[in-house]
């Protein structure tokens, strides 16, 4: 007897879609959700200390006050440069560099190595090329144009727009080479043969299947603007330039103030208008949907061993970009602490004579491994490299499997409610941390959390992103392969085990690889609630390094620092980064679709 | 899979090599303070102790022990050296000669000195005699009997058979101090350690190879575990063991500390020498000149009342303080919390776990009073007026913050002036920003500080920069103005003066406009006063060159106070009144009379110590312990005398000048790291002094910014 095409009715007494969801609902609800309750609570009365209700008045104030009208402002000005930007220069490098992505893993891995590289050791560097006496500026008087304050004044905000682009438009490229892999390719044909010219197949065709790419980035992208914080909040301290001075900022600054109020207020706020920023797209993303398909149409490339021929300057261009900061710190670490100081004096030294800009360091005088053996010495770093992997690793290896497992929930539910979960989810996870400080803090203390790893572990190990990220691609699975295995016989947890995993093993290994980016990278989370020193991993170390530290160890533990991305990167094979579709995250409940899809 | 296998063997090298201990050391150059003692505050069984036997043992006491039920005294009776071993009626054994160290074994006992061991049986013969390659720097026995002894950089263990082996101890360990362990071995606890090496190591007889004991430090005072703890120590590194400091001893156990013993109050004197559980009880060995005493201590079932302070600093000025105030008031118990940032502190704060008390050193303590945070102290003062009167007034002045509220207070505080050569001041008595600048343009040769440059001088003026440009209650900015952009400029311009500055310091004829003091003391001779104490800085000005006008000012006299002990309430704990009753005791006279470093808050007091400061003293012989701190716990109790020149008296016009530049104290100085305006200005200026803002872009960005701060806060 056949089974109802829509996936209802699963035969009694077999596990039902819902249970897959419920670890993650219960995490979300507890770390997330609360959180925002509790916020939102808050955000109705004076302050946590006298609760004295408050109605709307601290609405109405916050929408009053001038910095938090700021914060806003510079927010989104950012965000709309630096994710539109850089969505726009990846979807040009893409279309320039799909072919020798197909074929070349090492362009592959070099377009996500930015992303490995920790912010402490970015802003070393972006100090050391764009200070005022910085090596830019080096240049600049060399060919006799006037120096600029690169990291000041109307600069920099585009200066940190520059830096987002380099960090992040590796990523966007490959998603959106991605995409572009999965276009019909007798499409193209046909309107090639109806003498339509690239601009014209573009527009029409190539834009319209990768439209959901293009837009599901864009929201990856905002994702990574929020977190973007990090390396602005460390460049510029509390009070930046005006034209950066961001809703964190604000936060923080009011926080410290222990207006805690104006706080609230502006987290809700931030809410609806996360939420008005992402319902938008996720309708554009139901009205553009491209096809269904996810599997490739065309036949897997044939590998040929990748080499640069002359004249690839555009891809030895990006490699050099992409691949320079770690470069950079490989060679700073090989150079003695000395030779460091002497030659950056003019950026940290204040009470230097005559400042001159400085000239980056290409290859050290003189070679050593001072600043590693300082590391490995069993120091205070390299106790909080092992630290890192501490609370990275364990949160990883519990993350993975309970966003899968929610990840398959969402695809089996149906209806409305999925999206406004799914929305959910997002919305929460674009949130900045300063906004749920206080109440993450408060739940951690009541679950006797506090200043154990399992303050890390646990809020890790439910992040809403990968949850959001592989339930696009499991609803784009053929539904033909389940209704083969219902037929069978299978169950829900075997459709999900032997059926979709194995289908969507390289959008596994691009989430893996998100995931444990961002876990290793945590900074807010730890620094809040772990709270002594001797508990920090390394992320927070390296942030709270002083100018006045020895630069030389610094160098030497940001490079173990990127080893484990590395090594995860290496151990997926970069190929499995873009090699299928994992994002064409059409909404499929628009008609025509279901049949083809898993419900 | 032979990737992932390879990559997990990568991983846990890593995670299990660098997985040391918890407990290391701060990172060198990071901006967070270094780990907080872990007193948990949780732990709320603070009770109080009771003696229920003492016995002292006339005895010039080396060296003292319990252990196995047995009493170790060694010293000396009547020039003789002696032991006096066994039970609480311990016998006296007449030695051969003068042992330094003693250590209690089950059935025997160990004496020491040099590179001399001996051992003795229970009845006092001597069984074993041994010379040993190095000196002896402490020993102790663990739990099977073996004999540890500790030389600078290895053990050399003795087993029950006499036959001995040595033990090599990490490279940069220095070790100081044996203590067994209660569960196993004994524990090394370094007096130096270099490059980062644990402080603090465990052996075992039969594993040999030094570990690191996770979360111990080398604390001054640490004595043998039990069941239940490792070991019994002081959590702090105060050099105070006397039994009248009234410290708390600690059960270290699993990495962290609980209170465990509690001193105040025990109503004896001497210098503590040794604890150690005795089923429920402690046995507490003391000493004194003369004499070697035993205390047994019994728990009561009164609880002590908790106070807890937040501090965001770790001085031993205010530890002492605290330490002071807990063995003074056995019935309450002032536990410090210390935090890493302020954030730390909100958090706490904002989850309803407000502290009683707040130090206010590296606080912002204005944000705590703009949310009523802390109580208003002047009803308690004015329950007092008498008290209230022998404040000085403009200290209490100075110390007020939101609203005019009284909201800090401090027992004792520095003044902080300036002053500056009469042929440029004339006879004034204060200055403004103006006059400087008008004196500086007059006089091209004249440096602001010598070779002090502009963060310094920036620092020095900070609070008048704020104060003139700047109005935080109308929330009115003028950096963007001319006048701060052209005394941007002047900065700059003395700036680069002060680049080439090799004048002399001679006030009366050089090139240096300020001399800025610090006045911290007019205690004179005393065994902690500063050399910048007034009586000593009176001494070395040349007053009839110098001026005391102040910093300069707009409106104010340029006088500030600066406290390190500044304390304040918080409201609304409900614990108001006893946290007051700490305060309140800072003001005492006898605590008062005891405030020599810095300047006593009590007019009665510092009139006392005024008048002495102008009376003088006469030459006088000294004598000071070589090694305060081995004196302290009784292992170096050499003495040195030394000849105290005589300190002439002050002159009344020089008592007077003092009376009269406390009078025009106005402010407290605030340090510019810790305030967030004066954090943004100092951060800006710190650019433009470099090169790298012009004096306008700097204006401009430093009102906007403080534009911005005074939007947030509303």
């Amino acid at each position: 007897m056949m089974k109802a095409r829509n996936g209802k009715g699963a035969a009694p007494g077999k596990l039902r879609p819902v249970f897959f969801l419920l670890p993650s609902l219960l995490g979300i609800l507890c770390f997330y959700l609360l959180p925002f309750l509790i916020i939102l609570v808050y955000s109705f009365f004076d302050d946590p200390i006298r609760r004295n209700y408050t109605g709307f008045v601290n609405y109405t104030a916050l929408l009053k006050n001038h910095a938090f009208s700021l914060a806003l402002k510079n927010t989104m000005l950012f965000l709309a440069g630096a994710v539109g930007s850089t969505l726009l220069i990846s979807l040009l490098l893409a279309l320039a560099l799909r072919r020798l992505l197909a074929r070349s893993g090492l362009i592959k891995a070099a377009l996500a190595l930015p992303l490995t590289v920790p912010a402490a050791t970015i802003v070393i560097l972006v100090t050391i090329l764009l200070d005022r006496y910085g090596a830019l500026n080096g240049l600049i008087c060399v060919i006799g144009l006037k120096p600029e304050n690169w990291l000041d004044g109307n600069w920099a905000r585009r200066s940190m727009i520059l830096l987002y682009l380099w960090k992040h438009s590796g990523l966007f490229t490959l998603l959106l080479t991605a995409a572009l892999e999965t276009i019909p390719k007798d499409e193209r044909e046909a309107a090639l043969l109806d003498g339509a010219g690239k601009a014209r197949i573009f527009l029409s065709i190539e834009l319209h299947h990768i439209a959901p790419a293009l837009l599901f980035t864009a929201l990856a992208g905002l994702f990574f603007g929020f977190r973007f914080f990090r390396e602005i909040g460390l460049l510029f301290g509390r009070y930046p330039a005006e034209g950066l001075y961001l809703v964190q900022h604000f936060m923080r600054n009011v926080f410290s103030l222990l207006d805690y109020q104006k706080l609230s207020a502006g987290a809700v706020l931030l809410f609806l208008l996360a939420a008005l920023g992402m319902g938008i797209p996720a309708l554009l993303i139901r009205r553009f949907g491209g096809d269904g398909n996810l599997l490739p149409q065309r036949d897997a490339p044939v590998r040929r061993k990748s080499r640069f021929r002359a004249g690839d300057l555009l891809p030895a261009l990006i490699l050099l970009i992409c691949a320079l900061p770690t470069l950079l710190t490989l060679i700073h670490a090989l150079a003695g602490e000395g030779e460091l100081r002497e030659r950056y004096a003019a950026i940290w030294d204040r009470r230097s004579l005559d400042p001159e800009s400085v000239r980056l360091l290409l290859w050290p005088e003189k070679l050593t491994l001072e600043s590693f053996r300082v590391f490995f010495s069993g120091g205070g770093l390299l106790r909080a490299y092992g630290r890192s992997l501490l609370y990275t690793l364990p949160a990883f290896a519990v993350q993975l499997p309970i966003s899968l497992c929610a990840a398959w929930g969402f695809a089996r539910l149906k209806g409305k409610l999925r999206n406004v979960l799914l929305l959910l989810y997002m919305i929460l996870l674009l949130l900045p941390w300063e906004v749920t400080l206080v109440p993450n803090f408060l739940i951690a203390r009541w679950l006797g959390l506090l200043e154990t790893p399992w303050a890390v572990w646990l809020p890790s190990a439910f992040s809403p992103l990968p949850v959001y990220l592989l339930s696009k691609y499991f609803q784009r699975l053929p539904l033909e392969l389940r209704e083969a295995a219902e037929l069978d016989g299978a169950g829900e947890w075997q459709i999900f085990t032997r059926i979709s995993l194995p289908n969507i093993r390289p959008a596994l290994g691009s989430m893996a690889f998100l995931g444990f980016i961002d876990l290793w990278n945590m900074v807010e989370l730890p620094r809040t609630l772990l709270r002594q020193e001797s508990l920090m991993p390394l992320s927070v170390t390296l942030a709270n390094i002083r100018a006045d530290a020895p630069l030389g160890p610094v160098f030497a533990a940001s490079l173990a620092y990127l080893a484990p991305p590395l090594g995860l990167l290496l151990l997926l094979g970069p190929k499995n980064l873009s090699d299928q579709t994992f994002i064409k995250s059409a909404d499929d409940d628009s008609p025509g679709r279901e049949s083809q899809n898993f419900p | 899979m032979k990737r992932i296998c390879l990559l997990l063997l990568v991983f846990v090298f890593l995670f299990t090599a660098a997985c040391g201990d918890g407990g290391e050391n701060t990172p060198a150059g990071t901006n967070a303070p270094a780990a907080p003692t872990p007193e948990p505050v949780s732990d709320t069984r603070y009770v109080r102790w009771t003696v229920t036997e003492a016995r002292t043992y006339p005895l010039v006491c080396a060296d003292a022990e319990y252990g196995w039920g047995k009493l170790c005294l060694l010293g000396e009776q009547e020039e003789k050296p002696v032991l006096l071993y066994g039970g609480t009626e311990p016998r006296t054994i007449a030695l051969d000669r003068s042992y330094a160290l003693v250590a209690a074994g089950p059935e025997a006992v160990w004496l020491g000195v040099e590179t001399a061991l001996v051992c003795l049986d229970d009845q006092g013969n001597q069984t074993l005699s041994l010379t040993l390659s190095e000196k002896t720097e402490d020993m102790t026995c663990d739990g099977d009997g073996n004999l540890w002894v500790a030389h600078k950089s290895t053990l050399t263990l003795v087993r029950i058979d006499g036959s001995t082996e040595t033990v090599s101890l990490p490279q940069g360990f220095t070790a100081g101090t044996l203590c067994r362990l209660g569960s196993g071995g004994i524990g090394v606890f370094a007096s130096r350690t270099k490059g980062d090496v644990s402080p603090v190591l465990r052996l075992t007889a039969e594993d040999r190879d030094p570990r690191p004991l996770d979360g111990a430090e080398a604390w001054p005072m640490v004595a043998p575990g039990d069941d239940t703890a490792d070991f019994y120590c002081y959590m702090e590194w105060g050099k105070d063991h006397s039994l009248s400091g009234g410290k708390q001893i600690f059960r270290f156990a699993d990495g962290r500390g609980t209170p465990a013993l509690d001193l105040a109050g025990l109503g004896h004197e001497g210098q503590l020498r040794g604890i150690c559980p005795d089923g429920a009880d402690f046995i507490v060995l003391y000493t004194t000149e003369d004499s070697a005493g035993f205390l047994r201590l019994k728990r009561t079932e009164a609880e002590k009342q908790i106070l807890t302070m937040a501090r965001l600093e770790n001085n031993h000025i205010n530890s002492d303080l605290i330490d002071r105030f807990n063995a003074e008031h056995p019935e309450y118990y002032l536990v410090s919390r210390l935090y890493g940032d302020e954030d730390e502190l909100h958090l706490d704060i904002l989850a309803g776990e407000r502290p009683d008390l707040l130090s206010g050193m590296c606080v912002s303590t204005e944000v705590y009073a703009a949310k009523g945070l802390l109580a208003d102290l002047y009803p308690y003062l004015e329950r007092e007026p008498e008290l209230l009167a022998d404040l000085v007034p403009s200290v209490l002045k100075s110390l007020e913050t939101y609203g005019g509220k009284l909201t800090q207070l401090c027992p004792d505080y520095v003044l902080y002036t300036c002053a500056a050569p009469k042929r440029y001041v004339g006879d004034a008595d204060r200055w403004t920003l103006a006059d400087l600048e008008s004196i500086c343009t007059e006089n091209p040769e004249l440096t602001l500080w010598g070779p002090e440059r502009g963060m310094k001088l920036l620092d020095v003026m900070l609070c008048a920069i704020l104060e003139h440009f700047a109005d935080l209650e109308s929330q009115e900015l003028h950096f963007d103005s001319p006048e701060f952009i052209a005394y941007l400029d002047f900065l700059l311009e003395m700036d680069q003066r002060a680049q080439s500055f090799s004048g002399s310091f001679d006030y009366g004829d050089g090139e240096i406009l300020f001399c800025v003091e610090n006045f911290t003391s007019v205690a004179g001779e005393s065994p902690s006063a500063s050399v910048s104490g007034y009586v000593q800085a009176m001494a070395q000005l040349d007053t009839d060159a110098l001026q005391f006008v102040g910093f300069p000012a707009e409106g104010g006299t340029g006088c500030r106070i600066n406290a390190t002990s500044l304390f304040s309430v918080m409201a609304g704990t409900g614990n108001e009144e006893t946290a007051w009753t700490f305060l309140r005791w800072t003001l005492e006279e006898s605590v008062q009379e005891t405030m020599t470093t810095y300047i006593p808050i009590r007019k009665s007091v510092l009139e006392a110590q005024l008048k002495q400061a102008g009376e003088g003293t006469s030459e006088a012989t000294v004598t000071r312990y070589k090694d305060p701190v081995g004196a302290a716990n009784g292992t170096n109790t050499e003495t040195y005398t030394v000849t105290v020149p005589a300190v002439p008296g002050l002159s009344e016009a020089e008592l007077n000048l003092f009376r009269d530049l406390l009078d025009r104290a106005e402010g407290l100085y605030q340090d510019a790291r810790i305030h967030p305006c004066y954090e943004l200005i100092y951060r800006e200026c710190a650019d433009f002094f470099s090169g790298k803002k012009t004096s306008a872009e700097t204006a401009a960005s430093i009102q906007a910014k403080m534009a911005i701060y005074l939007a947030e806060r509303g």
